[in-house]
């Protein structure tokens, strides 16, 4: 049976996050704005501006991973939001009415801002959120052009809203907008996300140093700190001591058989689980969608502007086609022989295309994949039996085309 | 005409409520219909282009087909035209808009133009916003998108005349529509609630140049009927859509007269016209940005208070019963905070997942009738 080889450098990030937190708390109490914001925001304005980014998905991720899950969003389902919405937002939603947070809570938001490139859940949930603390929402609308050849109407329309926001975030934190300093962060941010590139890159090597679950764990920083020193020197130390585990052939798992692609979310509060389970077939999941937005952009410190606007025109937005080419680069580049897709129930726009992308993966690949019945935070929605048994299937279907090629 | 007109009474009688596209096939032109899913495409677009405008509705939310091919947890306003599509009832069809309005719709337009890559498939980016001053100069170019996609795929321009008579077409229908409404709304009017939204959704249904002579007949025929009921409690049917007259049935039997409603299949159809007298791609996008509040859309709280409360107050109603289709994000997320702004306003709200037929008749008649008594002060 193969075991698991563990990364050190993870080991900071339990105090790392927790600095993010207590900071942010330090931060608000001095007098500085704090905008509550989805996980595509434009951080660098936030930290150029010396407003305080606080992500409710992240600390939904939080509750989910301690498995707090039930407790928090019996909160929000007691007052009507019925369990199936999207669990990240029921966690927050509950965190707003009872308080109830594994970081010792945030700090009050002087505002909320949100795009539904990304998904029309994010909306709906920040507006109920904003609502609660009454505080002004400012919403980046993106058209779903999904990712296709540019429009410059569309262009136009997200551009004028990124400027409007600065005007918003300038009037409400009372200062300029510093671009040279904008310039230095953006410096700061770029080297960062090409060092999470190269990180989940390493996973190319047999045996991959690190796994899926690995990036997992360690994407906080990426999503909410690049952009900051802290964040680069956290992804400095990884990648080295990656850059060893590669020399060293020391893999994310021992006796790797199967390198494997993960779609879509993962399953935040099973994810030790999940991991032993997959690890005891000799798979090791090298390779994901969910991991990548921050991997793939680099802003332009002279035209960040532009820059954001093809983040939300096109980076952000999966569609179909573009689905299925990644994963079929992924599986060329990542050398994997086996798809596991997440059929999400309280994330539609992720699972909707999950049959379709299945299908057109398998007949260009000619590997099957397995469509896994989960929520990425509400154990509710299945049971690890059916999990085990399904995952022991496919194996077994994995198994046998490699003994009858 | 005949027939439309005895159809229409029959339809606003309730005695034909089977009025579906696969059994009705023969009303529209094969290879010269483009389907569309509601809400909110511009049907004047596609009419000027000289197509016929089809928006997709099925009331029937048995799924077998399409299980294997979308997630179980999707809304029915999506699986219900792809199942059409899947049984072959929609083979007549020579294209498919979508509006983008959430993320079922988002998602639902990628897997329909791979199952379709043979249809002209148009996805028409709605904007989340509705502030005009921000969002009318995109709109205008979206709408222009739709309009030269059209005219590709006809070979011919579609000039501003052509698409003002469009306008002139549809804003006919609407007037007549709003005319029944307020017939529908009346006490002692012959045209039932439950009618008049089966009526809106065969007349949807129908090439408008044969609904439109056939609405004036009808409105024509019961100008002079009328008819005594007793008085009841007032109720708001809030929701997306709602075809199914034997819901409707229940509720008039409940003892409850719906006096308003917000549905795709209702108000938000018809309620506002679009000028002919502008630009007339300017002139839709004015009129999709004067319709009411929809939780599909960004609208601040203040707005959604101005609008129940004027809404609310016009009408007398007494009631809402707030209708949503299963796994439908958005109402599903807007519900609390919508139940609360009604509350403070003294109007009690009743929510209902319509699902036929998973959902038991036996308990919703129950509901319904305890909700009615409610009203009446009995409970």
């Amino acid at each position: 049976m193969a075991t698991s080889q563990g990364i050190q450098t993870l080991s900071l990030l339990k105090e790392m996050n927790e600095e993010y937190y207590s900071g942010a708390r330090r931060a608000a109490q001095e007098g500085k704005r704090v905008g509550f914001v989805n996980v595509f925001a434009p951080t660098e304005l936030f930290y150029a501006m010396d407003i305080v980014p606080i992500y409710p998905e992240n600390h939904a991720v939080f509750i989910q991973a301690r498995k707090m899950t039930l407790e928090v969003q019996a909160h929000s389902e007691r007052i009507g939001y019925p369990a199936g919405l999207c669990s990240y937002a029921l966690c927050d939603l509950g965190y707003t009415l009872s308080g109830i947070s594994p970081v010792g809570g945030l700090p009050e938001p002087d505002f909320f801002l949100t795009s539904n490139s990304q998904c029309g859940t994010l909306t709906k949930w920040f507006e109920r959120m904003s609502d609660h603390f009454h505080v002004p929402l400012f919403v980046i609308d993106v058209p779903y052009t999904g990712g296709k050849p540019d429009h410059e109407h569309c262009r136009r329309y997200v551009r004028s809203q990124l400027l409007e926001l600065i005007a918003f975030l300038e009037e409400l934190s009372g200062k300029r907008l510093d671009w040279d300093r904008l310039k230095e962060v953006i410096r700061l941010s770029n080297q960062t996300v090409s060092l999470w590139e190269k990180i989940i890159g390493s996973a190319k090597h047999i045996p991959a140093p690190i796994s899926v679950f690995d990036q997992f764990f360690s994407m906080a920083p990426i999503v909410a700190q690049r952009g900051s020193e802290a964040a680069l020197q956290f992804y400095q130390k990884l990648l080295a001591e990656i850059e060893i585990r590669v020399a060293e052939k020391k893999g994310a798992i021992l006796d790797e058989r199967y390198r494997l692609y993960w779609d879509s979310l993962p399953l935040w509060h099973e994810l030790k689980w999940l991991f032993t389970l997959l690890t005891s077939h000799g798979a090791s999941v090298v390779s994901t969608i969910y991991t990548l937005p921050w991997a793939e952009f680099r802003l332009d410190p002279d035209d960040p502007v532009s820059s954001w606007t093809d983040e939300y025109l096109h980076y952000f937005d999966w569609h179909l086609e573009r689905r299925v080419d990644l994963i079929l680069k992924l599986a060329e580049k990542y050398h994997l022989n086996g798809f596991i897709y997440h059929n999400d129930r309280s994330c539609k726009m992720f699972s909707t295309a999950i049959p379709e992308i299945k299908r057109i993966v398998q007949d260009r690949t000619g590997v099957p994949g397995y469509i896994l019945e989960a929520d990425h935070g509400d154990p509710r929605f299945y049971s690890r039996e059916q999990i085990e048994n399904g995952v022991a299937v496919y194996f077994e279907v994995l198994e046998s085309r490699s003994s009858h090629p | 005409m005949t027939n439309t007109l005895s159809l229409f009474e029959g339809v606003l009688k309730g005695n034909d409520d089977r009025w579906e596209i696969p059994t009705q096939q023969e009303e529209w032109p094969r290879g010269n219909v483009i389907a569309h899913l509601l809400p909110d495409v511009p049907e004047e677009i596609i009419h000027a282009a000289g197509f016929v405008p089809l928006p997709v509705l099925s009331s029937d939310h048995r799924f077998s087909i399409s299980e294997g091919h979308l997630p179980s947890f999707l809304c029915p306003l999506v699986k219900g035209p792809f199942e059409m599509a899947l049984n072959k009832s929609l083979d007549f069809i020579k294209g498919m808009a979508i509006p983008y309005v959430c993320d079922s719709t988002r998602a639902f337009s990628q897997v329909w133009e791979s199952y379709h890559p043979h249809l002209f498939n148009h996805t028409l980016w709605l904007p989340k916003k509705c502030d005009p001053r921000s969002v009318r100069p995109f709109l205008i170019a979206e709408f222009n998108r739709l309009k030269q996609g059209l005219e590709r795929l006809s070979g011919r321009q579609i000039n501003d005349d052509r698409l003002r008579q469009s306008i002139a077409l549809y804003n006919l229908n609407r007037g007549f529509l709003r005319k029944l409404f307020q017939l529908a709304r009346a006490p002692n009017s012959p045209v039932t609630y439950s009618g008049f939204l089966s009526l809106v959704k065969t007349t949807m249904m129908l090439p408008r140049e044969k609904g439109n002579e056939a609405l004036a007949g009808l409105l024509e025929m019961i100008r002079t009927q009328t008819c005594t009921r007793k008085e009841r409690s007032k109720v708001f049917l809030f929701g997306m859509l709602c075809d199914s007259s034997k819901f409707l049935d229940m509720v008039a039997q409940a003892g409850l007269q719906v006096v308003d409603d917000n549905l795709y299949n209702g108000t938000r159809h018809f309620l506002q016209d679009a000028s002919e007298s502008i630009d007339p791609i300017e002139a839709l996008v004015d009129r999709h940005l004067s319709k009411d509040p929809l939780g599909v859309y960004l609208f601040s709280r203040e707005q959604w208070s101005d609008y129940l409360l004027k809404r609310m107050g016009q009408r007398g109603v007494q009631g809402v019963i707030y209708l949503y289709p299963r796994y439908c994000d958005p109402m599903e997320f807007d519900f609390p905070f919508l139940r609360g702004e009604l509350h403070s306003m003294g109007i009690p709200v009743l929510s209902l997942e319509l699902d036929f037929p998973s959902i038991s008749e036996a308990q919703m008649r129950t509901r319904l009738e305890a909700f009615s008594e409610m009203l009446k002060g009995g409970l």
